[in-house]
């Protein structure tokens, strides 16, 4: 809010001004009128200075790339560099990493205006972004590219193969796979309390049981130290997903919620906040200052769902001081059936693209074995690229084992990616902000989702909102 | 006589070329951008592509839409609150400041320092005021016997709780205008007044309050155009939530334009709230025949 302040002096309105007289004296000399010009011209020049990216001195192709993540990422992408650099002497990688948000509201502004960079990162599973991103020509069909080089698309899984699809056009190629579907767990605490390590056959039922017996107060001041896991067992609307829970039905044009399937499953989760007790609140992860998926690495949380991206951080956070390993998420009932979400990143060619010949090349190494390799190595996820991904290199040099790393690439047949709705971004911020009221038990998630789903359908159904 | 008419042009020459380049960058950067959001609203426009031309569309769609509704009706709502409150209290606080008695300026720099504070740092500190299981507010209400209430994660405290850090935050400000408003009200005045049997209230209400009428005034318009115009404390305290309950009229010309890339629809939400803006300034500016400026004659 701006100080009102700012703008006014604090004279009072109405009281009489007398005119400014005519009495000054006046002694413009050419000096002065100079003077003047000049820094008009000056003040008017100094608006049209702007950076231009000029292509590399050197003779070499510049190529650039966008994507986003933190500094860790940056130093990732380094690496990558170099070693592509090595290889490609002819090209000049240069890699731009911003924050998520930044890029998310960067990218359409950039290419709106014609100054997107070369290659561009994308969530192929995203709905708000990756269809507009399609449909409106910002990435170029890379089939024909794809056929005239005689790339093999089977050297990629084919669940994300098929993501990078959007109605049939290959839009985008892989670069990893980051798909939630595994649960991190504390070996010594489990040790201490004498409960068996979970399995991969366990179901939600027995990991509500554990997680009672691993919820503790260790230090005895009426505040719960220890919780039995870290957020309610997947990550939002997953659950019901993993049940089964299909998010529309009539060809799409009316969304499911009004399903018990749905919101029994999210009363569930939700309760193992509010009523169990067994996963901290929001606040409680707040008040501790540290981000939620940290809570692992500290020892305050026996059970920690979540995904791979989170075990390179786990093995340079925790180090020795426990022991640890990954297992399946549990399935929600016994012998039933297994779905996890799809999540993986990709690249894609910007459709006006000075350079489409080289950024091509670039996209062929980055994504490919070469590429992969280089960033399994340094850790985060699961490379996309088959013989990558099932090589000895990512299965045993990695943590927590090779059992552990195994698992990963099962998920994969499982991995299912959830209908690409343009109108994502409106729906999903309804849902976000009416659910926080059933997370925080305000309200049964049944009268929730019952009023929200009319205002749903209603979008789903074009043009209203 | 012709020398001192070439006097006056050349002088006034002088004065708009050393203007130019604010009125350039006032009718390009502010004028330009408004005239250009007037013909966006009339567009649908993703920022893939060009413009496409709908016509007034978006103003029938918003007729429809639930949630620029709630919107209004939120930020009518805590203008409607806040803006009295603050004046009210930043008035209390200025006269108490007006006071002749030592240590008087330690106790203005503290009234003052919220002012001077990045909003974004002081909706956080409330935020924590607020928690509903960590916050100093529950605490003290416990003393009480109240139980924990869940300020800002309930549709019905949220926009109260924000209002209340809101006015917190505004007194500084409006305390040293009204502050430089009450040392302008001439001596005489208060001892014609003692002479004809006023005391402290009658005091006030015959010689102090219609003396800083004009300011008043002014902290109204000011306060009015401001609080429409929210946006930042409720980001940043409630990301509009929950259920909506705070999203104001500007967040929502944000979340359109930002999250869902509909810049035709933020437009013309926006061009909805400059001509509700415009309207209630006319209104207040209407009716104030009960601001007193010196010098006129009644």
């Amino acid at each position: 809010m701006r100080s009102p302040s700012t703008q006014f002096s604090a004279d009072r309105p109405g009281v009489g001004q007398s005119k400014p007289g005519y009495g000054m004296m006046r002694s413009y000399s050419i000096r002065h009128k100079l003077l003047a010009i000049v820094a008009i011209a000056a003040l008017l020049f100094t608006g049209g200075c702007g950076s231009e990216e000029e292509s590399t001195g050197d003779g070499r192709t510049l190529i650039k790339l966008m994507g986003w993540g933190d500094t860790t990422t940056i130093a990732k992408y380094e690496i990558l560099e170099k070693a592509f650099e090595e290889e490609n002497p002819d090209i000049d990688l240069k890699v731009d990493i911003l924050p998520q948000d930044t890029y998310n509201r960067k990218l359409p502004v950039m290419i709106a205006s014609g100054t997107a960079p070369d290659i561009l990162e994308s969530v192929p599973e995203r709905a708000s972004s990756f269809p507009s991103f399609a449909t409106k020509n910002a990435f170029i069909d890379l089939e024909p590219l794809v056929e005239r080089d005689d790339i093999d698309l089977d050297k990629w899984f084919p669940s994300v193969i098929q993501s990078c699809r959007y109605e049939g056009t290959l839009y985008v190629l892989p670069k990893k796979v980051s798909t939630p579907a595994c649960v991190h767990y504390n070996m010594d605490l489990f040790d201490a309390a004498g409960l068996p390590y979970p399995t991969r056959d366990w179901t939600w039922e027995e990991a509500l049981e554990l997680a009672r017996k691993l919820t503790a107060d260790p230090d005895g001041d009426g505040r719960i130290d220890q919780f039995g896991l870290a957020s309610a067992i997947t990550i939002g609307y997953d659950g019901p997903m993993m049940k089964g829970w299909e998010w529309t039905r009539n060809n799409g044009s009316e969304s499911n919620i009004d399903d018990p399937l749905f919101y029994e499953t999210m009363q569930w989760m939700a309760d193992l906040i509010n009523v169990e007790r067994v996963a901290p609140s929001l606040e409680e992860t707040e008040s501790s200052g540290l981000p939620s998926y940290l809570f692992f690495t500290t020892g305050k949380v026996a059970m920690q769902p979540g995904g791979r991206w989170q075990t390179a951080i786990y093995k340079r956070e925790i180090g020795d001081n426990f022991r640890w390993d990954t297992v399946w998420l549990p399935i929600p009932e016994k012998d039933g059936p297994r779905r996890y979400q799809m999540n993986s990143e990709a690249w894609g060619i910007y459709q006006n693209s000075p350079n489409i010949e080289a950024a091509w090349k670039v996209l062929k190494w980055i994504s490919g074995a070469k590429g992969s390799t280089v960033l399994s190595q340094i850790g985060g996820a699961v490379p996309a690229v088959k013989s990558v991904a099932q090589s000895s290199d990512f299965l045993d040099n990695n943590p927590p084992s090779r059992e552990g790393n195994q698992m990963w690439l099962e998920t994969l047949e499982f991995a299912i990616r959830p209908p690409l709705e343009p109108k994502w971004a409106r729906i999903e911020k309804m849902m976000t902000q009416t659910f926080l009221l059933g997370w925080s038990g305000e309200r049964p998630f049944k009268e929730l989702a019952l009023e929200l789903k009319p205002r749903i359908d209603r979008i789903l159904q074009g043009g209203r909102n | 006589m012709p020398g001192r008419r070439k006097l006056m042009r050349e002088e006034s020459l002088y004065g708009w070329l050393f203007v130019a380049p604010h009125v350039l960058g006032l009718l390009i950067f502010t004028i330009g951008a408004i005239v250009a959001s007037g013909y966006l609203s009339l567009t649908k426009w993703d920022l893939f592509g060009a413009p496409q031309w709908v016509g007034l569309d978006n103003y029938r769609r918003l007729a429809d839409d639930e949630i620029f509704w709630k919107s209004l009706w939120n930020t009518l709502y805590y203008t409607g609150f806040r803006v009295p409150f603050s004046l009210l209290f930043s008035l209390i606080v200025a006269l108490l400041m007006n006071l002749k008695i030592r240590g008087i300026l330690w106790w203005r720099v503290i009234y003052f320092a919220p002012a001077v504070s990045s909003s974004v740092a002081i909706a956080l500190v409330w935020r924590w005021i607020y928690s509903k299981d960590f916050g100093i507010l529950n605490s003290m209400l416990s003393w009480i016997g109240v139980a924990p209430l869940n300020w800002l994660g309930s549709e019905e405290l949220a926009m109260p709780a924000v209002i209340v850090m809101s006015v917190w935050w505004s007194v500084g400000t409006n305390m040293v205008i009204y502050l430089a408003a009450l040392q302008g009200v001439p001596e005489q005045l208060y001892e014609a007044a003692e002479l004809d049997g006023a005391g402290v209230w009658g005091k006030f209400r015959h010689v102090t309050f219609p003396m800083i009428t004009p300011t008043t005034f002014f902290l109204l318009i000011l306060g009015t155009i401001g609080s429409l115009q929210i946006f930042d404390i409720f980001y940043v305290m409630t990301q509009g939530g929950p259920n909506f309950a705070t999203t104001s009229l500007v967040m929502y010309i944000f979340q359109n334009a930002f999250e869902y890339f509909e810049m035709g629809y933020a437009s013309a939400i926006a061009w909805v709230l400059f001509i509700l803006i415009m309207l209630l300034s006319l209104v207040q500016l209407r009716f104030s025949r009960w601001v007193h400026y010196e010098g006129e004659r009644k």
